[in-house]
């Protein structure tokens, strides 16, 4: 049945990628929740959590104040928090209840910059959408609000757009995939988002290029390209494959942007994110051009990465009857979908996605460069002869 | 320090990663033969989701996720009727047909409005043979009467029916773990006539769980039962008695004196076991000399009466995190605001505590939120639902004490392997 999920559990939400947005920027962010929304981005969304100095509140809503529409409490409080931490930046994240009250969260950001000085942000997030539109937001915001145009371009400059641990996990796939740039004498203007500054997002278009690494990037790097003229590739380092770069080449000296996709084909069924699963069966299809190789995505299909038949799904009946087509034989997704009945005769190779199976699986995620990624390539071309 | 001048003040709220508990739908699921339908835009069910994954209590929980324009209209009525038919339909051909069937909501329905009273009689008309309730997943109400953790409470009793006549049997309420069976608790009830303890996770079906409606008294452990216990005196008359869990000697032996005349029964001996209790305090006071405790309201429901058992005993207390003064520890508050002001009290969500400076002081942190936020060396792996009860809950309890000040803690590996809900 439609939107009944009897299995999986939800994907992170988009108030959850606001906050993993905003973690290493040195604000507060506050989500504008009772308890347990702000509970699903520490204790379930957020490998960072433990240990961290990131200031990520909840406001603490009560009926009383949902009725009555108490926003000076919010205010208050806030305010009250800042004067002992002194944040760079403020967010203010809306979750379903100010949804559905009705509660304007960009014009409590107004307000509140307005009384402190101090830069801030409202989000009308309300737990129906994903993370990756979060993360996505939050970025655009963040380039409309701080980065400015260059006096000059900083050769081989790039921005990494899409870093975030839901996506990536935290075990290290970011930096990695910088130190791959860096290898390669590009120079790296800003990590968006993981290990970014309000520093470094001031300075992304003196960039020459975008790297979208996720989905989540792709909204930044469109921008990017119409305000500043900064072309992007979309694409991530899978194994050793080396596609990316010979793509970053190509763009910045045609200054056109491009996309790794492909055309959906029976045989394999990626189930992840959109970058990341576009990158990864074209790294099969480099290896083994006969394998055939499907995308699907519970979260952020964007039509522009989007191959061919490639398969937006919306919820767990509609992967139920994808799985159930027979026209797959192995499944490369999270541990999870292996637990749905329909996945029982497809060969499975775990994909751990953090942003669906939290921390079950989030320290067993592969490191997507190297040898964890070869070997899921290899696993793949196996299952496919 | 305290983080503001009237130590428990209104302000944002910070979510430590120690910080949670079961989470309601966990208290659900222990209905016998019950089966749950989370009705709710989908991030309202995610942790809730992962939690039970985690634990293997996913398979009796589905998701109806809704989506904006049901939201907006309001209009979800049939397909929570439909899926409660297909999820039955399911259920009954794997031969696990539910006997209680439970539509959660979340803090939005509050506001909504759903009628689901209304649906659980549409549903009941329909399936005769189970029963629909409906529970709520409502942190929005925690500052008032009815708080998820007493409404949860309440709906576990609900499906209880009234039996007629009453045994020997007690029941015990209020915390959703079974009492450690080393309590002393089951000999003295058993020389006071009772013939059964029970605790609703003694049962694995609906029929057996019915025997709690026979007992002849309820046995409130913890303040979120009361209201449940309130509830089953006027729906299935059974008296109940508050006993909740203490750590001072002497207000354990209250507790049993009450509990004895709630029977009608002879109090039997307690001083042996009011003597072993004191002693393990005194003993295990003299072993720490030199390490302080640091007292934890997330995992002792009344952190002030167990701070003036410890300081009675010869203890050093540190500090205490405690979001929130519950009516039954204010006369414990009280007396250490008056006897140890100098004892500094914590709110484990003030936004300040991300800024508070670890303590270097050697402690021993009774509970994952103190021990987190403290920084203590050691660690109690105790959390909210701990089975500790009477003088042998304070033998067990100083013997954990003990054993957590030989080690050092890994408290990220302790917060790996408990598994927490807010």
């Amino acid at each position: 049945m439609k939107n009944l999920w009897i299995t999986l559990p939800a994907y992170a939400p988009d108030y959850s990628g606001i906050c993993s947005a905003f973690f290493d920027l040195g604000g507060i962010s506050v989500v504008h929740d009772a308890s347990g929304c702000t509970g699903n981005y520490t204790g379930y969304d957020e490998p960072r959590w433990f240990g961290t100095k990131s200031k990520v509140f909840c406001s603490g809503l009560r009926e009383i104040d949902a009725v009555m529409g108490n926003d000076e409490k919010l205010l208050a409080n806030i305010i009250s928090a800042g004067e002992d931490i002194r944040p760079a930046v403020y967010s203010v994240i809306g979750s379903p209840v100010p949804m559905v009250i009705g509660s304007d969260m960009k014009g409590i950001a107004r307000e509140l910059e307005a009384r402190t000085g101090v830069p801030s942000f409202g989000f009308d997030t309300n737990g129906l959408h994903l993370y990756d539109e979060g993360i996505s937001e939050a970025l655009c915001a963040l380039i409309r609000r701080f980065t400015a145009k260059p006096e000059k371009r900083i050769s081989e400059g790039i921005n990494i757009l899409g870093t975030n641990p839901l996506d990536f996990a935290n075990n290290g796939n970011d930096l990695m995939l910088a130190q791959s740039l860096e290898e390669k004498g590009y120079k790296i203007v800003g990590k968006m988002m993981m290990g970014a500054s309000i520093e470094q997002i001031k300075a992304l278009a003196s960039a020459e290029i975008n790297l979208v690494v996720s989905v989540s990037g792709l909204a930044a790097a469109k921008l990017m390209e119409a305000r500043f003229g900064i072309p992007y590739v979309a694409g991530n380092i899978v194994g050793n494959s080396g596609e990316v770069f010979g793509m970053l080449e190509q763009t910045r000296a045609d200054g056109r942007s491009r996309v790794i996709t492909d055309k959906a084909e029976d045989g394999i069924l990626i189930i992840g994110e959109q970058v990341f699963a576009n990158s990864l069966r074209r790294a099969i299809k480099n290896a083994c051009p006969g394998a055939g190789v499907t995308v699907a995505l519970m979260a952020g299909c964007q039509k522009t990465l989007q191959g061919a038949g490639d398969v937006a799904l919306t919820d767990e009946d509609s992967v139920r009857r994808l799985l159930s087509r027979g026209k797959f034989q192995t499944l490369i997704a999270d541990p999870l979908f292996g637990e749905l009945p329909e996945a029982e005769k497809l060969k499975l190779i775990p994909l751990p996605h953090a942003a669906l199976s939290s921390k079950l699986y989030w320290d067993s995620a592969p490191h997507f460069i190297g040898c964890d990624g070869e070997k899921i390539i290899s696993a793949a071309i196996e299952s496919a002869k | 320090m305290n983080c503001c001048d009237n130590i428990f003040c209104n302000s944002l709220h910070y979510a430590s990663p120690a910080h949670g508990g079961w989470g309601v739908l966990k208290a659900g699921q222990l209905i016998p033969e019950s089966y749950h339908l989370f009705i709710s835009p989908a991030a309202c069910g995610r942790h809730g989701s992962l939690a039970a994954q985690m634990e293997g209590r996913r398979g009796s929980v589905s998701y109806l996720h809704l989506k904006e324009e049901a939201i907006v209209s309001g209009d979800y009525e049939q397909e929570v009727l439909d899926a409660s038919d297909l999820l039955i339909e399911m259920r009954t051909k794997r031969g696990l047909r539910p006997k209680v069937f439970s539509l959660f909501v979340s803090c939005i329905d509050d506001l909504l409005g759903t009628d689901l009273d209304a649906i659980c009689d549409e549903l009941g008309g329909k399936y005769p043979d189970i029963q629909f309730i409906s529970c709520h997943m409502n942190p929005t109400t925690t500052d008032t009467g009815l708080p998820p953790p007493v409404n949860i409470q309440n709906k576990l009793y609900s499906v209880l029916k009234k039996a007629p006549e009453k045994d020997a049997g007690v029941n015990i309420i209020g915390v959703l773990e079974r009492l450690h069976p080393d309590m002393e608790i089951y000999n003295l009830l058993r020389e006071m006539g009772v013939q059964e303890l029970r605790h609703i996770s003694d049962y694995k079906s609906y029929d057996a769980y019915q025997s709690m409606a026979k007992s002849r008294l309820n046995i409130v452990v913890a303040p979120p039962g009361k209201y449940a216990a309130q509830n089953m005196q006027k729906n299935l008359n059974i008296p109940f008695i508050m006993a909740l869990t203490a750590f001072r000697p002497e207000n354990i032996s209250k507790t049993y004196k009450q509990i004895a005349e709630a029977l009608g029964a002879q109090c039997p001996e307690l001083a042996p076991y009011e003597n072993a209790a004191a002693s393990a305090l005194r003993e295990t006071a003299a072993e720490l000399r030199g390490i302080k405790i640091i007292v934890d309201g997330e995992a002792i429901n009344r952190p002030f009466e167990f701070a003036r058992a410890l300081i009675e005993a010869g203890f050093t207390v540190h500090s205490i995190y405690e979001q929130k003064l519950i009516p039954a520890d204010k006369e414990d508050f009280n007396w250490l605001r008056e006897n140890r002001p100098e004892i500094p009290i914590y709110q484990p969500q003030h936004p300040k505590m991300t800024t508070a400076e670890k303590t270097n002081e050697e402690c021993v942190a009774v509970g994952y939120s103190a021990g987190y936020l403290s920084g203590a060396r050691h660690v109690v792996d105790l959390g909210g639902q701990n089975g500790l009860f009477g003088y042998r809950g304070v033998i067990k309890l100083m013997e954990m004490i003990k054993k957590a000040a030989s080690e050092e803690a890994d408290m990220k590996k302790m917060l790996q392997d408990t598994v927490l809900v807010i």
